[in-house]
């Protein structure tokens, strides 16, 4: 009840600061505060309500930033949301120094073989059902107008259009997987399984989609097929970024061993840093987070140290970002691509479904990463985006298309993916 | 991402220099006082500042001005939490008296000098809105008493009595009137005054004020009033100071005042997890008030060309202040019935300043852009500098005057 009262307060607040329209003054940096002071409050609540109901509170907390939003309620304008995704930095490499974290050398020694085998299984089925799919089913939805954009094209384009749709479907978020078991405290084979299924998977997806974009070049602009100087580049985000991100977990390590002071504001500061330092150096901030974090677990003796002060500074920061994420939905774009996006989805599930099943059944054949392994794989977030962002540049004769029905593939796993993903990990018994 | 990186920097050197002791150094006590409060750090925002090395600009400092209204509310919040009922109603009334009327005598008197000051040397130069403005905020300033120098002295030489009593009350609650005059200044003198989109008017504004403070801890009361989670009570601070110090700034009121009148009625609503909340305020008390201190010296802007003028009065500002707390002390002792004879000299020892004054000057130069306002910010620093090098010892020479020390 006294939940539901401050809310309510906090609402008529806000409605009382839209009545006293001071625009004349305009300060978009003093909006921007309101805005997060209200995010903070409101989503942090809607969480709580949300957990109480038996789903996931980073549920609760883009629901809140989707209501309050620019294309609902409006709370939070849309110069405001671009003001605080600054906060997407530090956020995702909290969330990739837990991941990092949650590698244990230990435990991929002993599920090398199940990782393997599955990430193998799933990426092929993936990328052969959709691809495939997408450039059966472009010829019978031209007639049907679901894929407009691929009116008037060649065939060769439209194998290309396929291959791009196959490498997004190969995208998976680890931001958002990694979320959900740190807010369900799972721990156990399942959980690290998936783990590992989907920190290979990002890996393998860069190297991959180096290939099929250089392969389509060739086909759509007769560019030459394999670019050396692209390939040394991804070689360089891939290694650049294991080599920095240990060494970054190295001067973390040294600094909780020997200073112990202010640990959650360091961690906070060293997640934004090591974003810059990646963007500096023009590589992976997840891999290279990531990397720190794996460092830190298996070569130092500061893990538990370091995983306490990421819960206790990553729970604002990712109610922040979370409902950042929700308030950037385009609710407009949705609109017209959503149903291309859930036939898609439709398709890309069952492959990870049966990719997932059969890869578990080559080796070790576990129940649970059978019956509810696809769960872990359906956000899509972050690097499906970053993708999706190449494409649109790559190709703009239908790259803002395809990046559009990614949007939306983005927007409605960014809802059904963590409650099943929960619903999983309660299903296995590992959620705590 | 640049204002970010600042942002981090000025955290780290909050955390890094909260840390810093200089009680085992042997230096002199205005010097080990100065340094105690933090007024190296004003001399580093200088430094940092787009007056010397630029590297915090203008531009970042705009982007900074979300958290330095999260800090002015925070030191607003703390300033209004000492004011519980249960607790004042065990200090004698003419305490309260005494305090009130030193702050108020003080304000007077500084007002008529800043006023006959600025009228004789900017008469044709400014406005007279502008005059008045900048008079009523450095005098408005000049009352406040900072009670850390008080509490330095006790803690180090132990002074006993009923004049020692006195003044640490006095400079823990005199900031009442400054910050009281500061509510109603941005209330009259509301920035929408001036355009045709008049919201409301100056009272209305007051009214607005208050109870915008008190909404706000009714908020803040049944937000945190079942918490039991340590966790979930930090989270609902930080929102409460960014969300109340957000809607005070965009709304160009005072988030000093306005969370000061939340502290109040906060501090005097029945609920739980008070304690936990004032510890939690306490914890980052120190870091969030270098960063205030850095931000205070950054935004420091004014003509190279006026700095020796502006020098000049800032001396006579701060000789002037001493003077005017004497007087002021003398008349507050003397004109209200106190149990015992009070040393004549009282108001000498009032004469230091810290952060509330800091604050309220930050948040006058953050709201009314004038071309006063760089000046009363540097009249304000660096009378904040020299009476925390002078007022250990003014202190001292008092209380031993008055035969407690």
């Amino acid at each position: 009840m006294t939940r539901i009262l401050s809310l309510i307060l906090i609402f008529i607040l806000m409605k009382l600061l839209q009545y006293f329209n001071l625009g004349i003054f305009e300060n978009i940096a003093m909006e921007a505060t309101v805005a997060l002071g209200f995010v903070i409050l409101v989503a942090y609540n809607v969480g709580v309500v949300f957990r109480r109901i038996g789903l996931p509170k980073l549920t609760g907390y883009m629901v809140t930033g989707v209501i309050f939003g620019p294309y609902v309620i409006g709370f939070l304008s849309k110069e405001v949301v671009m003001q605080l995704k600054l906060i997407d930095n530090i956020a995702l490499s909290l969330i990739a120094f837990s991941a990092g974290r949650e590698l244990k050398l230990r435990m991929l020694k002993e599920r090398a073989k199940s990782i393997f085998s599955i990430t193998f299984f799933a990426m092929t089925m993936d990328f052969l059902a959709v691809s495939l799919f997408v450039f059966f089913a472009s010829s019978l939805a031209l007639r049907l107008g679901l894929f407009p954009f691929l009116k008037d094209m060649s065939i060769q384009t439209r194998m290309v259009v396929a291959l791009l749709f196959g490498c997004l479907s190969l995208a998976k978020s680890p931001v958002t997987t990694i979320a959900v078991i740190e807010e369900s405290n799972a721990r156990g084979h399942f959980t690290e399984t998936v783990l590992g299924v989907i920190i290979l998977k990002d890996i393998l997806l860069l190297i991959f989609f180096a290939i099929v974009l250089s392969l389509a070049k060739r086909i759509v602009f007769s560019q030459e097929a394999f670019n050396l100087v692209y390939f040394a580049k991804i070689s360089w985000k891939l290694l650049g970024s294991l080599v920095v991100g240990s060494a970054v977990g190295v001067l973390l390590s040294l600094y909780i061993r020997f200073i112990k002071q202010e640990l959650v504001f360091f961690v906070i500061s060293a997640a934004f840093l090591a974003t810059l330092i990646a963007n500096q150096l023009k590589l992976d901030p997840l891999l290279l987070s990531m990397s720190a974090g794996f460092f830190i677990e298996n070569f130092s003796k500061e893990g538990d140290a370091f995983l306490s002060a990421i819960k206790k500074g990553s729970t604002l920061v990712y109610i922040i970002f979370f409902a950042m994420a929700g308030a950037g939905l385009n609710l407009d774009t949705l609109k017209d691509v959503w149903f291309i996006a859930v036939i898609l989805l439709i398709v890309r599930g069952s492959s990870t479904w049966f990719g997932i099943s059969t890869g578990s059944r080559m080796v070790e054949n576990f129940a649970p990463m059978r019956r509810y392994g696809w769960t872990g794989f359906i956000n899509q977030a972050g690097v499906t985006l970053a993708i999706a962002t190449i494409i649109e540049n790559t190709f703009p004769q239908f790259g803002p298309s395809i990046k559009a029905i990614a949007l939306a593939m983005i927007a409605i796993t960014d809802y059904i993916g963590p409650p099943l993903f929960r619903w999983a990990l309660i299903k296995s018994g590992e959620a705590h | 991402m640049r204002a970010l990186l600042i942002l981090i920097f000025l955290i780290a050197l909050g955390f890094i220099g909260s840390r810093l002791a200089f009680l085992r150094t042997k230096i002199s006590l205005g010097p080990r006082h100065f340094f105690l409060a933090g007024g190296e750090y004003i001399v580093l925002g200088i430094l940092l500042g787009p007056a010397i090395l630029q590297l915090i600009n203008d531009h970042t400092l705009r982007q900074l001005n979300p958290l330095l209204s999260l800090i002015l509310g925070w030191v607003g919040l703390l300033f209004g939490l000492q004011f519980q009922w249960r607790r004042l109603k065990k200090v004698p009334l003419s305490y309260f008296i005494v305090a009130i009327l030193q702050a108020a005598f003080t304000f007077i008197f500084i007002y008529i000098a800043a006023s006959l000051f600025f009228i004789w040397q900017f008469k044709d130069l400014m406005p007279a809105q502008t005059i008045r403005l900048t008079a009523v905020v450095l005098a408005a300033v000049g009352s406040v008493t900072a009670p850390t120098c008080i509490g330095f002295i006790i803690k180090h030489f132990h002074p006993k009595g009923e004049n020692t009593k006195l003044l640490e009350f006095i400079s823990n609650t005199d900031a009442l009137f400054g910050l009281c005059v500061l509510g109603i200044l941005f209330s009259f003198f509301h920035p929408s005054k001036d355009l045709d989109t008049k919201l409301l008017a100056g009272w209305q504004w007051l009214i607005f004020s208050i109870a915008l403070g008190i909404l706000l801890a009714a908020l803040f009361r049944y937000l945190t009033i079942r918490s039991t989670d340590a966790l979930e009570i930090d989270i609902f601070i930080i929102g409460m100071l960014i969300f109340s110090g957000g809607i005070s700034a965009y709304l160009h009121l005072s988030p000093l005042f306005v969370n000061f009148i939340l502290g109040v009625t906060l501090a005097n609503l029945p609920f739980l997890n008070k304690e936990r909340i004032y510890k939690a305020l306490h914890i980052i008390e120190k870091p969030l008030y270098i960063i205030l201190l850095i931000l205070a010296g950054a935004v420091l802007k004014i003509l190279p060309g006026l700095l020796p003028y502006a020098f000049v009065v800032a001396v006579m500002y701060v000789a002037f202040r001493i003077i005017a707390k004497i007087l002021s002390g003398f008349l507050a002792a003397n004109l209200v019935k106190l149990s015992f004879p009070p040393y004549k000299g009282l108001g000498t020892a009032l004469a230091s300043q810290g952060g509330v004054a800091l604050a309220m000057a930050i948040n006058y130069q953050q709201v009314y852009i004038n071309d006063l306002s760089g000046f009363v910010m540097l009249i304000v620093l660096i009378s904040i500098i020299a009476n925390q090098l002078i007022s250990p010892n003014l202190i001292k020479s008092t209380l031993t005057k008055a035969g407690e020390l």
